[in-house]
Order: C-alpha cells, then sequence, then structure tokens
C-alpha cells in the first residue's frame, strides 16, 4: 500500500520532467523519444519500448536489472546512501535500515558511458549472481569488443568491515565503532568502514568487468573491482576484470574472501591488498598484456601486490593465498610476479609465475623514514619492522629466462619447496603442464577473519588442476572469449613495439 | 624633567639638518591688510617664486643690484630694489599690499631674531593640544605648548624645520622663517591616526620613521606601524618585504604574514578599513606581495584585538591602506633595473605562451578552445565519441576538430633569464580652493621579474631527484585618489587596479627508489591576479568631540589560471593519466560598509572620556569555476610513448584517433559561496591622570554557504554570532616608561576552501586538499602584557609577554582517507592550542658625528606554540601534540643604519632570521619542517639633489640555501640566488 503510493508519486514526478527534457544530461534512446515509463524511478531513464534504459544519480530503492534490457550507466551510479558521514552508532543503524539492494539478472551486459561507474555503498547490497552459461558483464558503451582500456570507472563495493589506517595509524573506528574513510577512486567515492568484519554487501558471482579504470584525478584510477571494508558475508566468486587501466581487483581493508579469478590485460597489479585487509583468495589466473610495450597509466605492473610500502605500512594486514598463475609480458618485465610488504603477514601456497623481472620480492618496512636508526636488516639503512612471509609450493621461472632470479631484496621467514624452476611450461588451460605441477598435500593455513573460510588443500601448483581440458577449466565458457587465449605461448621477452 | 631630555637629543639628531647659507640671501616677507599675502609671485633675475603660506619669499643670489617685480594673481603690484653687498650678506624686504599696490621696504638683516607664535589643534577633536614640545631643529630652542595649545618661540633669524611632538600624536615638521619684527603666526593640526606622513612630505634625514614611532605610542593595544618611508629605506618593494621588519612577524614564502607565530589564519587583514577581499582560492589569508609601495600608504600591525577590528584578529591585524592625497605637487617618475646572480643571463626552463605574455595578459592563447567547449558543455561533461546515438555521441569528426584546437603545446625549452625591471610613474596636487584643499595623487606601475630555483634537489619518501623552477612575475597596478579635505572633513575617493601575474615553469627529474623508476614531472603554469577595488572613504568632524568615519568599498578579485598543464614520464614513457589540462577561474565580488563614531570629552582637567561604537557588514560572493581535461591515448596505437610530448600529443595522432582529450572535471569542482559578515561594536575609554582604560565588546554575525551548480551536493552553511569582549588598561609610569595589560577574546573561522566539498589540488605538489563540511569556528582568549620605554621620541625599547588559548584550533592534517585518499590533506578542529610568547623590540641611535649618524633597530620574538590534538589527528600523525604549523619559535630581525645626511647618502643593513617550523604534519612520521634560515639584504641610498634620488640595493647576499628537513635530513632544498637592483626616481617638481 505505501509503496503504491510511492510508485505513484514518482510516475507523477517523472511524467512531469518528461516536459523539460529529464535531468539527465545522459538520457538516451535509439529512436530519440525519450519516455520514462510509469512506475520507473528517476534513476533511471528508459526508451520507449523498454530496450534500453540507463541508470545515474543514487539508487535509493531496491531495484532489478532485468535481464533482455540494455542496462547503461550514464553517470556515477551510486547504491543507497551510506556513503556519507555517519556520526555515530544510531547513524549506522539508520544507514543499514535504509540500506537497498540492486539485483543483476544473469546474461545482464551493463555497458558504461566514460562517466560511468557503480558504487555500492555501505548498509546496501549488490546481488550479481550469473551463471556460467550467462555471466554478468560490465564494459564500456564505445565498441562491442572488450579492447578498451580506461573507457569508464569500474564497480566499487564499500562495507562496514574495519579498515587499518596508512602509517599503522590503528582501526578506522579508532577508540569508538564508527568509520568514516574517504575511499580511493575521485570526489564521488564516500565514506566507507566499520567495525563489523562479518558485514555482507551481497553476492559476485560469474560477473565480468572489462574496459574500466577511468582517470579520477592526476595519478588516480579506479580499480575493476574496488572492495572497501567490504565484510566476509559478501561472496566473491568466478570474477575476471579485464583490461582495467588501474589494478583488476583492490581490497582496502575488510574481510572478504574471494575464489575463482580471472585477470587479463590488466594495467597495473591485478591483486592488491593493503589497509588491514584480512582474508583468504583461491584459484586465480593472472595474465599481462601481451600487445603493450609499457603501461598506459601511472602505473607498476605486478600480479600480486600486497600492502604498502614503509611509512605507509599496514602491519595488521594478512592474506593468505593459495592455487595462483601468473603470466608475466613485456609491459610487465621491470616488475616482479608478487611483491609482498610493508610489514604484512602473508602466506602464499602452491602458486606459480612466469616472465616477470623476479618472481618473489619481499620488503621490510623503514616505518619512520629514518635511515640513521632502528635497522633490524643488517646493511639496509633504517628498516625497523618486518614482513613475516611464509611460501610453500611457490615456484617459478622469471627474470632473463634461464638466470635465476626468483628472489628480489630477500627470501620467505618461512616455508619449503620455493624457488627458482626453469622447467616451468604453463598449458593453454593455464595449468602448469610439467612435473612441478604436482606435490604433496599440505594443510594451508588459513587467515582467520572470522569467516571459517578453509582452503581446499590441492595438491598441485597453479590455478588449474594438471591435465584439466581447456574446456573443462573453471573459467571456461564465462570469461570474455579470447582473454586467455595463446597464454601457453605467452613471451614476455617479446616487444610488441610496431617497427617504424 | 624628560623633556628636557628630549629637546636635547632632538638638537643634536637634528643638527645635521641645518643648511649653512652658500650665498648672499634676501628674505621678502610680503603682507596684504595685515597679514601674509595669498597668490604673490617674485621675480629677481630670472627666478620666479611664490610667497609661501606664512608671507616668505627667500632666494640666494650672487652679490649684485637688483630689482624684484611682484605680481598677484598674475597683475603686476609693483616692484622692489635691493642690494646685496657680498657673499655673506643678506637683505630683509618688507612688502605691504595696500589696494593691490605693493610698498616695500628694505633693510639690512642684522642677527636679531624673531617670534614664532602659535597654537596645536588636534585633528581628531578639534580642540587644543597641550604638553607637546615645539623645537627647532638646528637649536637647543624649544617649548612647551601651553593648556591653550599655545606657544611662543623666539629664534635668530634663519629658515627652521619646527618639529611638534606628542606622546599622543603623530610628529609633525614644518618649515617657518624667522624675520626681526616679523611676527609668525601658525595654527597647526595635529593627528592622530598615523601613515599621513608618506614619502612626499619632506622627511630628508628622517631616518627612523617618527610617524610611525608615535603611532604606536599612542595606540592602547599594541601596534607595529610600517610608513612608506620606512619601507623605501629598507628597500622593500611590497607590503610583504616591510612586514619582516616587525617584531614578531615572519612572512612566509614571501607572501603570507606569520604574527606572533600564528599563521594567516589568525590574522585579519584590512584594506582602507574594510575586509580584505580573498584572491586564492586555496587559502584564507591575503597575499602580501599584491600591494606595490607606491599604491601603499601604510602598514598597520595590531598585535591584539581592539572591539572596532574584526573578530578573527588574535595573531594580530594588518590594516593596509592605500595612499592619501598628497600635501603638495607630486610629479615623479621611478625605474629600476636588476639582477639575480644565479638567475639573470642564465638558461631557464620556459615554453611558449601567448603573445601578450610580456603585459602579463593571456590574448587567449590559453582559453579553453570554443570548439572543445560546444561539444562538452564547457569542459563540464564527459565527450562519448560515438554514432549510435546522436544525442549523446559527439561523431569522430566533430571530436577530432575539436580536440585539434587545442594548440597541443607542452614541451619546455631553455630561455635566457632577464634582469628585473620597472617603471613607475606618479603625479598628484593639493590645491588650495578657499573652503578646504582638494588635490589627486595616481601612480601606474609596469614590473617584470624572473626567478629561479637553482639546484634544486628532492630527497624525501623514496622520491629523489633535482627540479627546475621558474617563475616570470608581471605586475601592473594602476592607481587614483581624488579628494576634498576641510577644516570639518576628509572625502575621499580611492581606484585601485593590481595585476600580478605569475607563470610557473617547474621540470622534476624524479627517482621512485622504492619502484625504482624513473618519474619526469613538467607544469606549465600562468596564473593571473587582478584586484579592482572602489573605495569611498570619508571623516567628519562635528565639533570638538564628536567625529564620524564611514567607508564603502566596492572590490572584485579575479584569479585566473587557464591552461595549468602537467604530465609526467614514468620510467621513460609518458603516462597518459597524468596529462591534463585545467582551467579555472574564481572571482569574487565584494561590498564592505561600515562607520565608527567617536565622542570624545573632558570630563576634568585629568579625566578623559572616550566613547566609540560602529557597525559594518561586508558581502562576500565567490563563484569558482574548475575545468579538467585529460587525455586517453590507444595504447594499440603504436606511438612510441618515450618520445616527446609534441610526438606523442599532436594533430596528426588526433586525426588518426589514437589520442584524445576527455574531460575529468568532477561535479564539486564548480561551486559558489557567500560569506557575510555583520557586526556592532561599542568601547569606553578613560584617560585618568597616567591610567588608561578601554573597555568594550563586539558583536559578529558571520554566514557562509557553499553550493555546487553541478552537482547534487547539499548546500553547506555555517553561522554563528559571537559576542567578543575587550579590556586593557595603560599605565603610564613615567613620561617615558608605560605598562600595558589586555585581555580579549576572539575567533577564527575556517575558510570556504576548507569547508568545501570541491576536492582541490595543491599548486605545488599536485596533492589533494579534501574540505571538512563539519569545520567549526575556533574561539581564542587572549592575554597581553606590555611595557615600553622610551629613550627619546624616536628610540624606544619594549617588553611584552603574551599567551593566547585556542579551543578547537583548525589545522591542516592528515585524512581520514584510503589509498590515494590517505595522500591528500584536510582539515580538522583539533583540542586546543597554547600559543605563548616573549617580544623584545629595540630602536636606539649609537653614532652621531657631523657627517652623519647610525642607529641600531632589532625585535626578537620567541615564542611556543603548542597544539593538542584530536583524537583522529592524533592517531593518524602519531603523536597527541605538538607545534602549531607554521610557526617558528624564533624570529629576529637587526637593522644597522647609517644615514650621511650631510651629502644625502644613507646605508642600511638588514638582517632576517626566523626559526624552523613545521611546513607540512605528515601521516605517522615526524612532520616536515622548513630549516631555520637568515636573509641580510643591504640597501644604499643617495640624494644628489632633491630631485634625485639613487638607491642600490643588494638581497639576500648570503644566499643560504632554502632547506627542509624531516629527521633532520634534508627533504628538498634549493637557492634563490643574491640579487642586486639599481633604481633611481627622479622628481619634476
Amino acid at each position: 500500500m505505501e509503496l503504491n503510493k510511492n510508485i505513484l508519486a514518482i510516475s507523477i514526478l517523472s511524467a512531469t520532467l518528461v516536459g523539460c527534457g529529464g535531468g539527465s544530461s545522459s538520457s538516451s534512446s535509439d529512436d530519440d523519444t525519450t519516455t520514462p515509463v510509469a512506475g520507473t524511478p528517476d534513476f533511471v531513464t528508459c526508451n520507449a519500448d523498454e530496450t534500453i534504459c540507463t541508470l545515474e544519480g543514487t539508487i535509493d530503492q531496491d531495484f532489478t536489472l532485468e535481464s533482455g534490457i540494455e542496462w547503461r550507466l550514464g553517470g556515477f551510479t551510486v547504491v543507497g546512501s551510506g556513503g556519507s558521514v555517519l556520526a555515530d552508532a544510531a547513524a549506522v543503524t539508520a544507514a543499514k535500515e535504509a540500506g537497498v539492494t540492486l539485483t543483476i539478472e544473469p546474461g545482464v551486459h551493463v555497458k558504461a558511458f566514460s562517466t560511468g561507474a557503480l558504487l555500492v555503498t555501505r548498509g546496501s547490497k549488490l546481488m550479481a549472481e550469473g551463471t556460467a552459461a550467462q555471466p554478468i558483464t560490465f564494459s564500456s558503451i564505445q565498441d562491442e569488443d572488450f579492447d578498451g582500456l580506461g573507457e569508464w570507472g569500474g564497480v566499487i563495493v564499500q562495507g562496514f568491515a574495519p579498515q587499518y589506517g596508512p602509517g599503522d595509524t590503528g582501526a578506522c573506528f579508532g577508540s569508538g565503532t564508527v568509520c568514516n574513510v574517504e575511499g580511493e577512486g575521485g570526489d564521488e567515492v564516500g565514506n566507507f568502514g566499520g567495525n563489523e568484519p562479518a558485514d555482507n554487501s551481497g553476492v559476485i558471482k560469474y560477473v565480468r568487468i572489462a574496459e574500466g579504470g577511468k582517470v579520477a584525478g592526476p595519478n588516480n584510477e579506479i580499480n575493476g573491482l574496488t572492495l572497501q571494508g567490504v565484510g566476509h558475508g559478501t561472496t566473491v566468486e568466478y570474477v575476471q576484470v579485464h583490461n582495467n587501466l588501474d589494478d583488476g581487483v583492490e581490497w582496502f581493508g575488510g574481510t572478504v574472501n574471494a575464489k575463482y579469478l580471472v585477470l587479463t590485460g590488466n594495467d597495473d597489479d591485478d591483486i592488491d591488498f593493503d589497509e588491514g585487509f584480512k582474508g583468504n583468495i583461491q584459484y586465480a589466473i593472472i595474465r599481462k598484456n601481451p600487445a603493450l610495450v609499457a603501461p598506459s597509466g601511472s602505473n607498476d605492473p605486478r600480479g600480486i601486490e600486497a600492502n604498502s610500502s614503509d611509512d605507509e605500512y599496514v602491519p595488521q594486514t594478512e592474506g593468505a593465498l593459495a592455487n595462483i598463475t601468473l603470466v608475466g609480458a613485456f609491459m610487465s618485465n621491470d616488475e616482479p610476479a608478487m611483491r609482498l610488504r610493508g610489514a604484512l603477514t602473508a602466506n602464499v601456497y602452491n602458486t606459480v609465475s612466469y616472465g616477470f623481472e623476479h618472481c618473489v620480492r619481499i620488503d621490510d618496512a623503514n616505518t619512520d623514514k629514518d635511515n640513521g636508526t632502528g635497522s633490524t636488516v643488517a646493511g639496509v639503512d633504517g628498516i625497523d619492522e618486518l614482513s613475516d612471509v611464509t611460501l610453500n609450493n611457490v615456484i617459478g621461472n622469471c627474470g632473463d629466462l634461464g638466470a635465476d632470479e626468483f628472489y628480489e631484496e630477500r627470501t620467505e621467514d618461512a616455508g619449503s619447496n620455493n624457488g627458482y624452476d626453469n622447467t616451468v611450461v604453463i598449458d593453454s588451460a593455464g595449468a602448469l603442464a610439467n612435473s612441478s605441477a604436482t606435490v604433496t598435500q599440505m594443510d594451508f593455513a588459513e587467515v582467520d577473519n572470522g569467516s571459517g573460510f578453509a582452503f581446499d588443500n590441492t595438491t598441485y601448483i597453479g590455478a588449474v588442476e594438471p591435465g584439466t581440458s581447456e574446456a573443462d577449466a573453471w573459467w571456461a565458457g564465462w570469461i570474455i572469449e579470447g582473454s586467455l587465449d595463446d597464454i601457453e605461448t605467452q613471451d614476455p621477452t617479446f616487444d610488441p613495439t610496431p617497427a617504424d | 624633567m624628560s623633556f628636557k631630555r628630549l629637546i636635547s637629543t632632538a638638537a643634536i639628531t637634528s643638527s645635521f639638518c641645518f643648511a649653512p647659507a652658500h650665498a648672499a640671501e634676501v628674505v621678502f616677507y610680503i603682507t596684504e591688510d595685515g597679514s601674509a599675502a595669498d597668490a604673490v609671485s617674485v621675480a629677481v633675475n630670472g627666478q620666479r617664486q611664490i610667497v609661501n603660506p606664512q608671507g616668505f619669499v627667500t632666494f640666494e643670489l650672487p652679490a649684485d643690484s637688483y630689482t624684484a617685480e611682484l605680481s598677484q594673481y598674475g597683475a603686476w603690484v609693483g616692484e622692489a630694489d635691493f642690494t646685496l653687498e657680498n657673499d655673506d650678506s643678506s637683505e630683509d624686504v618688507f612688502v605691504e599690499i595696500l589696494g593691490g599696490e605693493a610698498i616695500a621696504e628694505t633693510s639690512s638683516s642684522d642677527a636679531a631674531g624673531g617670534v614664532i607664535k602659535g597654537q596645536l589643534i588636534s585633528n581628531e577633536t578639534g580642540g587644543p593640544v597641550s604638553g607637546a614640545r615645539v623645537s627647532a631643529a638646528g637649536t637647543d630652542l624649544g617649548v612647551i605648548t601651553d593648556d591653550d595649545g599655545s606657544f611662543s618661540l623666539e629664534l635668530p633669524r634663519g629658515n627652521y624645520t619646527l618639529t611638534v611632538a606628542h606622546p599622543s600624536y603623530q610628529r609633525a615638521e614644518l618649515n617657518v622663517n624667522s624675520m626681526p619684527g616679523v611676527p609668525v603666526d601658525l595654527n597647526v593640526e595635529v593627528g592622530m591616526s598615523g601613515n599621513g606622513v608618506i614619502e612626499e612630505v619632506v622627511a630628508v634625514g628622517t631616518y627612523v620613521a617618527d610617524s610611525a614611532t608615535s603611532q604606536e605610542r599612542d595606540a592602547s593595544a599594541v601596534l607595529d606601524s610600517i610608513g612608506a618611508e620606512q619601507m623605501s629605506q629598507f628597500g622593500d618593494s611590497s607590503a610583504a618585504s616591510a612586514l619582516k621588519r616587525v617584531a614578531g612577524v615572519a612572512v612566509v614564502g614571501g607572501q603570507f604574514a606569520v604574527v606572533r607565530g600564528l599563521q594567516g589564519r589568525y590574522i585579519s587583514s584590512t584594506l582602507n578599513g574594510g575586509l580584505m577581499p580573498s584572491t586564492d582560492p586555496l587559502r584564507r589569508d591575503v597575499p602580501l606581495d599584491l600591494f606595490p609601495a607606491n599604491v601603499l600608504g601604510g602598514i598597520n600591525i595590531q598585535k591584539s584585538y581592539t572591539p572596532e577590528l574584526p573578530g578573527d584578529t588574535t595573531g594580530g591585524i594588518i590594516m593596509m591602506t592605500t595612499k592619501d592625497l598628497p600635501d603638495g605637487p607630486v610629479n615623479k617618475i621611478k625605474g629600476s633595473l636588476g639582477v639575480n646572480m644565479r638567475t639573470t643571463f642564465s638558461d631557464v626552463a620556459y615554453y611558449d605562451g601567448s603573445e601578450t605574455d610580456w603585459m602579463g595578459v593571456d590574448d587567449g592563447t590559453r582559453d579553453l578552445p570554443a570548439a572543445y567547449a560546444a561539444i562538452s558543455n564547457n569542459g563540464e561533461d564527459a565527450i562519448e565519441v560515438c554514432t549510435f546515438d546522436p544525442e549523446i555521441c559527439t561523431s569522430p569528426e566533430d571530436a577530432t576538430k575539436a580536440f585539434n584546437s587545442f594548440d597541443h603545446n607542452f614541451a619546455v625549452k631553455n630561455v635566457q633569464a632577464k634582469p628585473e625591471k620597472s617603471i613607475a610613474y606618479q603625479i598628484g596636487t593639493l590645491r588650495d580652493i578657499g573652503p578646504g584643499d582638494l588635490g589627486y595623487y595616481a601612480a601606474l606601475q609596469y614590473k617584470d621579474k624572473w626567478t629561479a630555483r637553482h639546484d634544486a634537489e628532492v630527497d624525501d619518501l623514496g622520491v629523489v631527484g633535482t627540479y627546475e623552477r621558474t617563475k616570470r612575475n608581471i605586475d601592473a597596478t594602476g592607481y587614483f585618489v581624488v579628494g576634498y579635505e576641510d577644516e570639518n572633513m576628509v572625502l575621499n575617493s580611492k581606484t585601485t587596479l593590481l595585476r600580478n601575474t605569475e607563470n610557473t615553469i617547474k621540470v622534476a627529474q624524479l627517482l621512485d627508489v622504492d619502484e625504482e623508476q624513473p618519474q619526469d614531472e613538467v607544469i606549465l603554469q600562468w596564473v593571473e591576479r587582478q584586484f579592482l577595488a572602489q573605495h569611498f572613504l570619508g571623516e567628519y568632524y562635528f565639533d570638538q568631540k564628536n567625529s564620524l568615519d564611514w567607508r564603502i568599498n566596492l572590490g572584485q578579485t579575479k584569479r585566473n589560471e587557464p591552461d595549468r598543464r602537467t604530465y609526467q614520464y614514468l620510467a621513460g614513457n609518458l603516462s597518459n593519466s597524468t596529462v591534463e589540462r585545467r582551467f579555472s577561474e574564481l572571482v569574487e565580488d565584494s561590498l564592505d560598509i561600515g562607520f565608527d563614531y567617536k565622542y570624545e570629552t573632558n570630563l576634568s582637567a585629568e579625566t578623559l572620556l572616550k566613547l566609540k561604537f560602529g557597525a559594518m557588514a561586508s558581502e562576500k560572493e565567490r563563484e569558482v569555476t574548475l575545468v579538467r581535461v585529460g587525455m586517453d591515448a590507444n595504447p594499440a596505437s603504436g606511438i612510441d610513448f618515450s618520445s616527446g610530448i609534441e610526438e606523442i600529443i599532436n594533430d596528426e595522432n588526433v586525426d588518426d584517433g589514437f589520442v584524445r582529450y576527455q574531460s575529468r572535471t568532477a561535479a564539486t569542482d564548480s561551486y559558489t559561496a557567500t560569506d557575510s559578515v555583520t557586526a556592532y561594536y561599542g568601547s569606553f575609554g578613560l584617560d585618568f591622570y597616567s591610567l588608561q582604560l578601554l573597555a568594550g565588546a563586539r558583536s559578529e554575525t558571520s554566514e557562509q554557504t557553499l553550493t555546487y551548480p553541478n552537482s547534487n551536493s547539499d548546500e553547506s552553511s555555517l553561522s554563528s554570532t559571537n559576542l567578543l569582549p575587550m579590556f586593557s588598561l595603560n599605565y603610564q609610569a613615567m613620561e617615558d616608561l608605560q605598562f600595558r595589560f589586555a585581555a580579549s577574546q576572539t575567533i577564527s573561522r575556517p575558510g570556504l576552501t576548507e569547508r568545501s566539498l570541491s576536492v582541490q589540488f595543491d599548486p605545488d605538489t599536485d596533492e589533494a586538499i579534501i574540505g571538512n563540511p563539519d569545520l567549526v569556528i575556533s574561539e581564542i582568549t587572549n592575554i597581553d602584557v606590555r611595557s615600553e620605554y622610551y629613550f627619546s621620541e624616536s628610540e624606544s625599547m619594549s617588553l611584552a609577554y603574551f599567551t593566547k588559548d585556542i579551543t578547537a584550533p583548525i589545522e591542516r592534517t592528515i585524512p581520514d582517507g584510503s589509498g590515494s585518499a590517505a595522500r591528500g590533506v584536510t582539515f580538522r578542529n583539533e583540542d586546543s592550542a597554547a600559543v605563548s610568547g616573549i617580544e623584545f623590540d629595540i630602536r636606539k641611535n649609537f653614532i652621531e658625528t657631523i657627517y652623519g649618524s647610525a642607529f641600531v633597530a632589532g625585535n626578537l620574538a620567541l615564542i611556543d606554540a603548542e597544539v593538542t590534538l584530536s583524537e583522529e589527528s592524533a592517531r593518524f600523525e602519531g603523536r597527541d601534540s605538538r607545534r602549531l604549523q607554521g610557526q617558528s619559535e624564533t624570529l629576529a630581525n637587526v637593522q644597522l643604519g647609517f644615514d650621511g645626511e650631510e651629502y644625502g647618502h644613507s646605508l642600511t643593513l638588514l638582517v632576517n632570521y626566523a626559526g624552523d617550523r613545521i611546513y607540512k604534519s605528515a601521516r605517522s612520521i615526524e612532520p616536515e619542517f622548513e630549516e631555520a634560515r637568515t636573509v641580510v639584504d643591504l640597501v644604499y641610498k643617495w640624494e644628489p639633489s632633491e630631485r634625485l634620488e639613487l638607491s642600490a640595493k643588494a638581497g639576500n647576499i648570503t644566499d643560504s640555501a632554502v632547506k627542509f628537513s624531516r629527521n633532520d635530513e634534508i627533504t628538498e632544498q634549493y637557492y634563490e640566488g643574491t640579487t642586486a637592483s639599481l633604481s633611481f626616481s627622479y622628481s619634476f617638481e
């Protein structure tokens, strides 16, 4: 009853807007007759036959992107209003009660204009649950392919899980319970964080995010999937980020675990976690773009980049990763496959790297930026906080192929069966195809973030079980077509610069 | 008793002013109907002069016989014959004009003197001024005015400079002739308010700004002042450089004042009595170098609050007044030429701008191209290059055309830096039109100056490298004042146009040590600042007791920053996302009206009552537009991104669709804001014997609103009404010793951009500046104690102690941000701050010979200012408290001067020291400090004649490095170079 009245009010409002051309600069249609349909809220504008609908503004009520319609992001689209400053616990409760859910049906292709980005604020949910047969896709509207880079923003999810400040400045809630951390990604990204590790921001499953990473300011790009303070009640599985101008997936604090990631063609790092993230990641294929000479943005493209350096260190950061395959390219061959730093704790298991400058780089932190005092590492000035890195069954062939350039800076603190392996061969399924692939079963130590997450205790190295056919791989069928083609022949020494 | 000593001191110091006669002399004294004649001209031997107001004309002539021709209003009235026997003789010619005919009587003069009589009248009260000392320079003769303000002084025959001095009034000097049998009757008006005696007054040999000292001495509050005389003495070319000379004042970056360790946030500024409009959207204080010396009449710095001042006068107030009417004809040209030992003639980074850059005006080259504006809603909207929907899409053809309407001019080249040059012209006069005086003064100035940072090095937070930065400043000034003054009123209209253009080129070659990645940065920035103001100012004296000052100030400030270009090469490749062209403009219109009413009366012989009340209203409307245009390049285009930027961004690559411009303007980039303040106040003063009491309060209501026309962000506003009381007590223990005590409450409001949702970017570092809409007004309790001792009229010593307790001080601090948003800066109300300090100030003459005299002046401020951080800031900065930002613990100034008045030479050595201060607080690590620095300047002046003045200045003689540090390790340093300049000024009349 109440709802009906609202819809009526909205439809009257929408009808009156027709006369003045609507409120959106990106209101669109193919046949030039933009007609908001009765009952449509004001954050959405559709063409007459409702085949194309454009979202922009704040989605302030539960809403579903139905399949069969071409959905467009006309600008910065914000789900809920949890991004505003929440002064106290009562405001947090109110924000949760006011939370809305944006549901995206399987098979929906969301096309974004260049100002488009989707931000899900804390207290609200994104239910984007595709299927292997009908994945959900985000890409730019500029063209039908997925070859662009930085053509629109990206997907940003914010939650009430804790964030810890750079520089060991502690939990965002300080001595209280409320957080208001300004998120990265431009002016329109509001505040996130809280003291609820189990917070649930919804489901992101069988989702492909391509061509994003638009510049939001000098040296400021948007990640493909940005997870800011997202809690472990959220599901992130079977997600591909392709050709993003910044990182593939970046965690800023939070506790959300992830499985089955395909990260291809991204211009910066692929997996990046920081600011007190506590979580687990299993099964990921990372592939750098073989067609690029150098990164296009202000980027230093690595496979895994964990935590920030030195004075920006966050010792609360704790990540466990298993079964990752990392394949480098010419544009990334000055960078390590994984860089673990900033006095973090990291456990990496059953992972293979190929074709980066180094496979593993571990850095400790000079937290006070004072080179004169407090060095705990011989020969390195000023280091005063150490990272704690455990590696087991982490192998690779990095550097000038054939030379042992496995480690950069230092070796791990604990673990076994790690190091240079020049026999590494990746097959077309993304599996390790040589004899190093099979290892004895061991117990992976999960990060205890309260989720009860348990790794599959695999007996192989790499993201895909050796011997799996391309068609049977867990990524088969739902990822962007061609995005893993020829991974088995990728030559990171090949300079794609065209001859003059 | 003390006056006696004062007189003898004055006699000694002034003795060099007395010019001996070099030739025979004839003095005409012309009267009409018994009193001094008006408008009579006397022509002798080809020379023609007009009588002075006392009726005298003096000629110096070789020994001979002469006939003088006298005319009045152009008509012949008579002639007089006289003979000068030899070079030492002198003749007096008395001329009486009766019925339009001159009757002359000539007599040889003897040593017998005349009597100078007169009465001193207060400008402010219209009443007599008693207790003033009237003395004749070059003699030890002096008298004190009696209760009626009258005096009578017998002086030998001759021409004298009479000096009038009183503790509460501005020093006055006037020229008189003493002749036997010729009674001279003078009515002398003296004023309490300062700045009247500026530049155009003949101040030969006045080496300490006496006007400033008297003004300082009079004020109930703690006041320092600098007149234009002093500015020129020290070679100060703008307000900013002059302010460095005042106790407890430091100037940051050559532009912004720090008073008593409190930076711009706690200092208010007024221009001609009205609130100063702001010119920089990122600052709430006023860049002092906006005002050149030939427009500024004077600067007063009051370091304590009184109710007639703006409520945000905490550390102090900088009161600038533009020039008033001249005292006589002015027609003067000035020019200067200067070199910087490092910069001038060396190769510096530069780029091709527009044809009219030399004037400080962009000819439109830097404007957002019309074709681009047309397809992007003036740069607000992103461009969708596509064809599927004509309503949304821009066709590739239109887009290409629009993108190629940019000049693609990014490249930096080397050019030879030119010498600094300036030219200025001043003209004005004051004419008696019967009931009063009518006058005008106009000034024009042009200045072109190149500066650069040399051997600049950076080594901080893992970034190491060098950079070059060139700045070319082009200033153009026009000023016009016209006014009328008589016994009862003063009316002035002042029109000011100031333009300051800054062309900055920065090229940095850095290495990100952590990422092992070279990082080359280029910034090309052109900023035009313009200030246009029309001020109407009036003073009206109803009678001896009541007076009214009023003002109507209209102003407009503009800051136009078209086409600021930035880009970076990372690891040798152009990083597309760092390419940005930014177009921003700020326009602020302001209206400020106000009045002050004063009533003063003697309740008894020993009791003076002073009542003052007034009101003001100020309204500022600011409009800020910001457009950002970035660049996208197709990574698959085959462009070699390691080549020069003009090989990448050019017409061909745009035509091929490889390179596109794209708007990156955020919805909150543009905003409009209003800032209004209305206030009324009243104060009560009582002078009782040697006690002076002042008490009063001000009620101030303010409102700020910000709206974002392109965004759906809510309007943000802050309003409040504050009652600000003050109390002060002065005790004059002896004639030359006084003690002061003052207590007051003041406030500090957040600046508009500090509360703005719009993320601004620091012009130097590109750091995001994130506003905090939750900022509240800080409240401050001030206590001042000061004692002053006057050795003489021009020599003094003072010692002061002050404390300021600040509730909720606003500091620039670390944002609660994540990722790149953690790297910016924001503003926060901290818990509290406590500032206390000691100031010592001395001015003393120490050598006095027949060739000249020398003086030493200096001041020293020791300040402790600690801020207790809020819980949030404490967490981010990793400490509970620290020093207040921008505050040095030690500030010192020493001036050593030598005046060879006999031959018109003077030499002044200036040493300025500012202790280290927090430049920027940092997340979890030690703040970055600006290191202590000493600057030494030397100024030499020579006046070969009354019309010509030459000066030479050597600046920054030691050329010590400007250094920044963290943990005592240098993070950045550069050299500014020693400067040398020569200037002349020539008066045509």
